[in-house]
């Protein structure tokens, strides 16, 4: 008996070896002034790159979260894309399947090679070209990944400028914007890159019975609440030390409503058609429960009863973004439960303030 | 020879039994794991011919719960055993040999099964189980698995496994892969590869097991699963057919060399006589056998045995030793031809199931447990159906499959549940074997008294079925 427990006890502490360190390339971050890069930001995260893919490391909070974040991203794509739809013929172990991703601020390629496996032709970039060359080590390891991932040093601003707006189904950009300046910029540049056809507004009459190509823009970050800095900081940077201690800027933090405005003003990018509409389809909060060591996506029947500090979104949150041709008060929103369609409710209702 | 070719695989699986075979035809049978190229290496021949005559019954059984029942079921597995090939039992009927405790169970007390289990060759099921594999899973059949190797310098940490074909005969193949599964059994090479660690002990058993011609069964039907506890192990009768039983009987080796050594004739009265008789009559008849298996001149056996069952049924005022009541035994009238082998009784642990070496352990590898509630083989398979969900999940997720992260979560399921599980078979037996007159009469005591509250009853049966 003793023994059973002495070996379970080994288990726990049974260390994990760190990932051979990899050559590291020039730092050579663009600082421009209308880039959205904190040049500060990106030589943190440079320092700390060879840790990307220690499971025991620095990022394990994400590693554990990148399972959870990327289920949410499977359900939201298949649901507001052409792609799914209840219909449509959805290849279960890859739904991605031909469609072209972008992960802004990708680090180590965590969420990349997920996308990949999943079937997206995915470009990855970062500011930081200690991730890029850390994440394009990493994927070179498994045979799978070796076509249609791509990872790049360069900013969302370069690559808006080199592919056009217009050019991603998805658009991916995970606990970055809390790193970035300028977030306004940012937000706009990220919608920018996703597709809208313009061919449809043609044929508004009939728009709900034919093929409606639209792309999408998932984002999550921290928002800015007492709580936020209670969890995110002071107990988990400061007491347990799950993270090192100045990894987050709590000013940084930004606030649903924040990210709203953002949106709405990314509306108007001279980049647009005239009737594009950004629509946030699903805001829902992420939660760390460190006591099952994973992560937990929320709605508010769970944060009632398991959540007693605030509200769903008071600390990570995700936030959907549909891109349509045309504006979202023309027609009926596609389809979607009863969750999702009070968020909708509820940024319609924020919007018409 | 030495002629290498690599082949690259999601997962490769080593070991074909039953566990093994159930995970590979699981993952080619789901939606979400179909498209993962598997591997599965086998030393045997995975696809030996089961026995098909009605009158021959192999001794290797298992009984198998409802919840195994399920997954044999969704891998496509459970139709391809024949009716005659499956016997329901519907009753468990338990008692204690040296005090009075006893239990019934049926199968209607149970929430939705219709049967506690069903009791299936084992060879029935490795069968089934090979014919439901699709084409994404490529066999290495008759392959042995010279060694396991991470491979140096590549940067890679795919596990690189290293098959002679034809019985080690044949050319080495090297297979690479994102995930490694140990299916090999109690001395798994796999787990050795891993660094991960066993425990355990041998029990100071063996299990002999028989295919027993029966008659007199209860309502003709021949569905209750009877099991004795003995003070030198428990005794089960498991049916098979009609008129067909499979034993298992667990004692020392040296009871066990003995009953080995028996004629077929005697070797039926004394499983009649440890079934029915006073505990004292098998002490005495069992030290009577003679080294070459011959019993003394001077013994009648058969009145021995007669004698001491009705000194049972009368003069028992504490009912010491007596079966649940309603219970009519059945009778042994013969064993089968060469059916009669014995089997060593294991109980070992691995300190993990999982390793960062891209390696998941799942049955034998993990832990073998004594056969007493006939548990091993239902642990292995709830093992591949969680593996299965857990890398279902890992697959939605676009997750590695073979990273520790995707792993855990099937270690977290299965380790707890699976230690518990054992350490209760492993006390259930200690608390049995016991002899002590205190212990005694807690466990009759606590054998009746679950016995008489049916909600207690109740847990009992959804613990041992749900499983």
């Amino acid at each position: 008996m003793l023994s059973v427990f002495q070996a379970v006890s080994r288990r726990i502490s049974q260390r994990m070896t760190m990932p051979p360190r990899c050559q590291t390339v020039q730092f050579n971050a663009s600082t421009s002034s209308s880039s959205s890069v904190n040049a500060e930001e990106v030589a943190r995260f440079a320092a700390a790159s060879h840790e990307w893919w220690n499971p025991k490391g620095q990022f394990s909070v994400l590693h554990l979260m990148n399972p959870v974040r990327m289920k949410y991203i499977r359900d939201v794509f298949l649901r507001y894309t052409p792609a799914g739809g209840a219909d449509a013929k959805v290849d279960l172990a890859r739904p991605f399947e031909g469609k072209k991703v972008l992960d802004v601020g990708c680090g180590g390629g965590l969420l990349c090679e997920s996308l990949r496996r999943l079937g997206a032709s995915v470009t990855g970039i970062d500011a930081s070209s200690e991730s890029v060359a850390i994440a394009t080590h990493h994927a070179s390891l498994d045979p799978m990944l070796k076509d249609d991932l791509t990872y790049r040093s360069i900013t969302v601003e370069e690559l808006l400028e080199e592919v056009g707006a217009s050019h991603f189904d998805m658009v991916c950009s995970l606990e970055v914007i809390e790193h970035v300046s300028n977030q306004d910029v940012f937000v706009q540049n990220c919608m920018d890159l996703v597709k809208v056809w313009l061919h449809n507004c043609l044929n508004r009459s009939v728009k709900l019975f034919i093929f409606q190509p639209e792309g999408l823009a998932v984002f999550s970050t921290i928002n800015r609440t007492p709580t936020s800095y209670l969890l995110t900081i002071l107990l988990a940077e400061h007491v347990f030390r799950w993270i090192p201690p100045g990894t987050h800027d709590h000013s940084a933090y930004v606030t649903p409503a924040e990210l709203e405005l953002f949106v709405r003003a990314a509306e108007n990018s001279p980049h647009n058609p005239p009737n594009c509409s950004l629509d946030i389809v699903d805001t829902r909060g992420i939660a760390y429960l460190p006591l099952e060591n994973k992560w937990q996506l929320l709605d508010s029947s769970t944060v009632s009863t398991r959540f007693p500090l605030g509200g769903d979104l008071d600390v990570n949150y995700l936030m959907t973004v549909v891109k349509r041709p045309f504006k979202e008060s023309d027609t009926k929103p596609v389809e979607a439960d009863s969750k999702s369609s009070t968020k909708v409710q509820q940024s319609e209702s924020l919007a018409g303030l | 020879m030495n002629h290498r070719i690599t082949q690259a695989f999601d997962v490769c699986i080593v070991g074909g039994g039953i566990v093994g075979t159930a995970l590979a035809a699981s993952l080619s049978s789901s939606p979400f794991t179909a498209h993962l190229k598997v591997a599965l290496v086998e030393a045997g021949n995975l696809y030996s011919e089961p026995e098909i005559r009605p009158a021959s019954f192999s001794n290797r059984v298992a009984s198998v719960t409802p919840a195994s029942m399920r997954l044999l079921n969704r891998i496509g597995a459970w139709d391809r055993i024949p009716a005659d090939r499956k016997k329901a039992y519907t009753q468990m009927k338990v008692w204690d040999a040296s005090g009075n405790g006893a239990i019934a169970f049926n199968a209607p007390m149970t929430h939705s099964a219709s049967s506690i289990g069903w009791i299936i060759e084992n060879d029935w099921l490795k069968s089934s189980l090979a014919q439901s594999l699709s084409s994404s899973v490529t066999v290495f059949n008759s392959s042995v698995v010279a060694g396991i190797e991470s491979p140096a310098g590549s940067g890679s940490d795919w596990p690189v496994i290293s098959v002679n074909s034809d019985k080690g005969n044949g050319p080495t193949i090297q297979l690479k892969s994102r995930l490694l599964v140990g299916a090999d059994g109690v001395n798994s090479l796999v787990r050795k590869y891993a660094g991960i660690e066993s425990i355990g002990w041998d029990y100071p058993q063996k299990a002999v097991a028989a295919t027993l011609e029966i008659e007199g069964v209860e309502g003709n039907r021949n569905d209750v699963a009877y099991q004795r506890f003995l003070p030198t192990g428990p005794i089960a009768l498991l049916p098979l057919a009609e008129n067909k039983s499979s034993l298992v009987w667990s004692a020392s080796p040296a009871i066990a060399a003995k009953l080995l050594s028996l004629s077929a004739e005697d070797f039926a009265i004394f499983v009649d006589v440890a079934f029915r008789n006073p505990i004292e009559d098998l002490t005495y008849l069992l030290s009577r056998i003679q080294p070459d298996g011959s019993l003394p001149k001077d013994l009648d056996l058969k009145a021995e045995a007669v004698w001491g069952q009705t000194r049972l049924e009368t003069a028992n005022t504490f009912k010491i030793g007596v079966p649940p009541s309603n219970t009519s035994l059945p009778r042994v009238v013969g064993v089968a031809e060469k059916s009669r082998a014995a089997f060593p009784l294991r109980f070992y642990l691995s300190d993990r199931y999982v390793s960062d070496h891209r390696v998941a352990l799942v049955g034998d590898a993990a832990h073998t447990v004594h056969p007493l509630a006939g548990q091993g083989l239902n642990l292995g398979l709830l093992d591949v159906a969680t593996l299965t969900n857990v890398i279902e999940e890992g697959v939605q997720a676009g997750a590695d499959i073979g990273n520790i992260h995707t792993l855990q979560g099937y270690a977290a399921e299965r380790f707890a549940p699976n230690l518990g599980m054992m350490m209760a078979i492993d006390s259930i037996g200690k608390l049995f074997r016991a002899e002590s007159d205190p212990v005694v009469w807690a466990r009759s005591f606590g054998l009746n008294l679950v016995n008489t509250l049916p909600g207690f009853k109740n847990l009992a049966m959804k613990a041992a079925s749900t499983l």
